[in-house]
């Protein structure tokens, strides 16, 4: 199984002047940095191109990392280096790209990429959408690839994976995304036939080997490498998730196990899904087990593809890293020195949907985020990190912002048993519920008092 | 652990161990939930199904029915006052009398539930049931209702599993059998911190299958709290987006190994279904 390099072990190689020339005090803390993937050997200032090769040798990820760009978007997929969440397993997140049939009724065409572009989640300060858009070129004239391309240029900037059955097809449309890296599929029918005469001018781009008989990938992709490719995704069309969970364990198992025939990152192309169940439960799994691209069936419907975001958002968070918010008074809408504060805990996943619900409902107030490392509410109070001093200490470092003898004061409601506590100081406090979604009933009443 | 209903039919819940490719594998049981206590949202849901919410136990009847559940859950209302114990004990025995389903009964978090929990095991007779949940506050009351009615216990933990372990510990101390035990840990819905919880699932399972005998209880897991995600009812409650919600965290569910989960929606539970069938056809 795969094994991290050890920081000793890259620290043998640095200059270990510590200098500080990388932003780190020492050499060893920049060694800890390189091995943990935080920090590249191109920081330090003094190292050898040799031992810059050899360090990077030793932190290359089981699964390699490949870009595919547009002139304004650049996405890397691949560079896990685990099975679970918990391990490394899903550090870079996973991609959804939208299939668009380039032949089709233009302003049919256009109008799913519109609706598609439209499609945006905000959440934890990101704005989610789908990644690609994997575009059939199959079956159309080379001016009719060019001029289809060039209209959907005006509709989208997102980066593309280009589908055709020729290599002239890619060349002409490489043409028209001139300052693109796109990444090009090679099915196994093109490798059969052998088109591939002129493939090596395509080098530069990634090669994604799409087959949809699993035990011929090796073969596909080994003529790829022979021919010089190494930016190669592994593809594979398929929409039966038993085989699907089968194929992508296998592959990640093997690439961890340093079987580099399958350390690079793999596309699942789910064409003959047959309904929205099947496609949602299809996605879900081969975003679970491993797929750094996921080519959506046509017909997903939005929510699904919404839910989709939120859920490859969620899993490739990292479980060691605490996600917080920075400790403090925020506020949302309209406030002034009397609107309500709302306490909550700065663990990002809470603050985020408090923060949310209010903004939706339009009511104004302030929140209070108190230090609890991270933690969310039940387990900082539980670990007794949310306790009255800690709320009315943060409030007091506020009474510039707000009228302390009157504004009304709403701690969760998990938190009901520091109420009194609280209220013995002064303080105007209200019990919130227990669900986010009910504070902006209790905020409006409050305003009516 | 095995649960005991209806005509002494019993169904028997092994634990799986984790396996990437399923190797193994037990499917889950699937359980639908019929609250006693239906807030907006239920309701809402329930009437999409084209369930009868009029009265809880032709719900209860209505789901299992229409949808064949394996286990059916009952959601104790948390407010009830002392005049209306009795009226839930019996609520409750005629929902498992008429179902003819095995049944989980959960108490929402009041000192009144455990009382109507106690009503229900004293008159059971031969029934084992699923009852819960039993966390470090209220264990003790579980242990003792668990071990003098022989009753089977659902244990609830905070997303830990040192702390997971050491509830599964204290209960098996107070004499209950280790089978007689199910966990949940603290599990919650998409986008309400679903990758922390379902990740836990999958650790608890590896664990086991090292041979770690505490995590050889089966897991549960719970996927309401879907409903509750704030892009759901940003707009107004969405059920279709709720539904989505829902299924995606019962996939993970699914996909993590854990071997109850309890749903609310039946179209999630129908798409729940539907995927360990396809899950199950391959493996």
């Amino acid at each position: 199984m795969f094994r991290k390099v050890q920081p000793m072990q890259i620290y043998m190689l640095l200059p270990r002047r510590n200098c500080g020339g990388c932003g780190v005090t020492t050499c060893l803390a920049f060694a800890a940095k390189l091995a943990s993937g935080e920090a590249t050997p191109d920081l330090c200032p003094f190292l050898t191109p040799q031992a810059k090769a050899k360090i990077s040798m030793l932190t290359m990820p089981p699964v390699k990392l490949v870009s595919i760009a547009s002139s304004t978007a650049s996405i890397e997929v691949g560079g896990e280096e685990g099975l679970f969440r918990h391990d490394g397993g899903f550090r870079r997140e996973a991609r959804l790209a939208y299939p668009v049939d380039l032949s089709s009724d233009v302003d049919e065409t256009m109008g799913i990429v519109s609706s598609i572009d439209s499609i945006i989640v905000e959440r934890m300060d990101s704005k989610l959408s789908v990644d690609f858009y994997l575009v059939d070129m199959r079956g159309m004239d080379l001016d009719l690839v060019e001029d289809r391309l060039k209209i959907l240029r005006t509709y989208t900037c997102k980066p593309l994976i280009l589908r055709a059955d020729s290599l002239d097809a890619y060349f002409s449309a490489l043409r028209i995304l001139k300052d693109e890296k796109p990444a090009i599929v090679v099915d196994s029918s093109m490798i059969a036939s052998e088109k591939l005469t002129g493939i090596q001018s395509l080098e530069e781009y990634p090669i994604v080997v799409l087959v949809e008989d699993i035990t011929i990938l090796d073969e596909a992709k080994a003529k790829m490498e022979v021919i010089g490719i190494d930016r190669i995704i592994l593809g594979v069309r398929c929409h039966d998730i038993g085989k699907l969970l089968r194929y992508t364990s296998v592959m990640r198992m093997k690439a961890l196990e340093g079987d580099k025939r399958f350390g690079y990152p793999i596309l699942v192309d789910l064409g003959g899904v047959i309904d929205h169940y099947e496609g949602l439960a299809t996605v879900t799994v081969s975003l679970l087990r491993y797929s750094s691209i996921v080519v959506l069936p046509r017909f997903m419907r939005r929510e699904c593809i919404e839910g989709l975001l939120v859920f490859k958002q969620s899993i490739y968070t990292d479980p060691k890293k605490p996600r917080i918010v920075d400790p403090g008074m925020y506020s949302v809408g309209s406030v002034s020195r009397s609107s309500p504060i709302v306490v909550t805990s700065n663990y990002a996943l809470t603050f985020d949907i408090v923060r949310r619900v209010i903004k939706s409902s339009g009511v104004g107030c302030w929140i209070l985020a108190i230090d609890t490392g991270g933690l969310s509410v039940a387990s900082a109070i539980g670990g007794g990190r949310f306790t009255a001093r800690q709320v009315v200490e943060a409030i007091q470092a506020y009474r510039d912002r707000v009228d302390l003898d009157r504004v009304p004061i709403i701690i969760p409601g998990l938190a009901s048993n520091i109420k009194p506590e609280i209220e013995a100081l002064g303080f105007n406090v209200f019990i919130g519920p227990i669900k986010a979604r009910d504070l902006p009933m209790l905020i409006r009443s409050l305003e009516y008092r | 652990m095995i649960l005991r209903y209806s005509g002494s039919y019993t169904v028997k819940i092994e634990a799986n161990k984790f396996s990437l490719e399923l190797v193994g594998w037990n499917p889950p049981l699937l359980a639908l939930t019929a609250p006693l206590d239906m807030n907006d949202t239920y309701r809402k849901v329930f009437i999409a199904r084209g369930l009868d919410v009029d009265r809880v136990d032709d719900l209860a009847l209505d789901i299992s029915y229409k949808f064949d559940p394996d286990m059916l859950c009952i959601v104790l209302p948390r407010v009830v006052g002392s005049d209306s114990l009795d009226r839930y004990v019996d609520l409750s025995l005629s929902i498992l009398n008429r179902v003819g389903k095995p049944l989980m009964i959960l108490d929402a978090g009041s000192v009144s539930n455990r009382s109507i929990i106690e009503g229900i095991v004293e008159r059971v007779g031969e029934y084992e049931l699923m009852i819960g949940p039993a966390d470090m506050d209220n264990y003790r009351t579980y242990t003792a209702l668990a071990s003098i009615y022989k009753q089977n216990l659902l244990a609830r933990s905070t997303t830990d599993i040192n702390q997971a372990k050491q509830l599964i510990q204290l209960i098996a101390e107070t004499g209950i059998p280790i089978e007689r035990i199910a966990l949940d840990i603290a599990s919650t819905g998409l986008g309400l911190g679903l990758e922390d919880t379902y990740n836990l699932v999958e650790q608890a399972k590896l664990l086991y299958g090292k041979g770690d005998h505490l995590l050889s209880v089966p897991i549960a897991a719970f996927t309401w709290d879907a409903w509750d995600s704030p892009e759901v009812y940003l707009d107004g409650l969405s059920i279709s987006k709720g539904a989505v919600w829902e299924m995606i965290t019962a996939s993970a569910y699914i996909l993590s190994s854990a071997d109850i989960i309890i749903l609310l929606d039946p179209e999630a539970f129908l798409y729940a279904r539907r995927l360990i069938g396809m899950l199950s056809s391959a493996v």
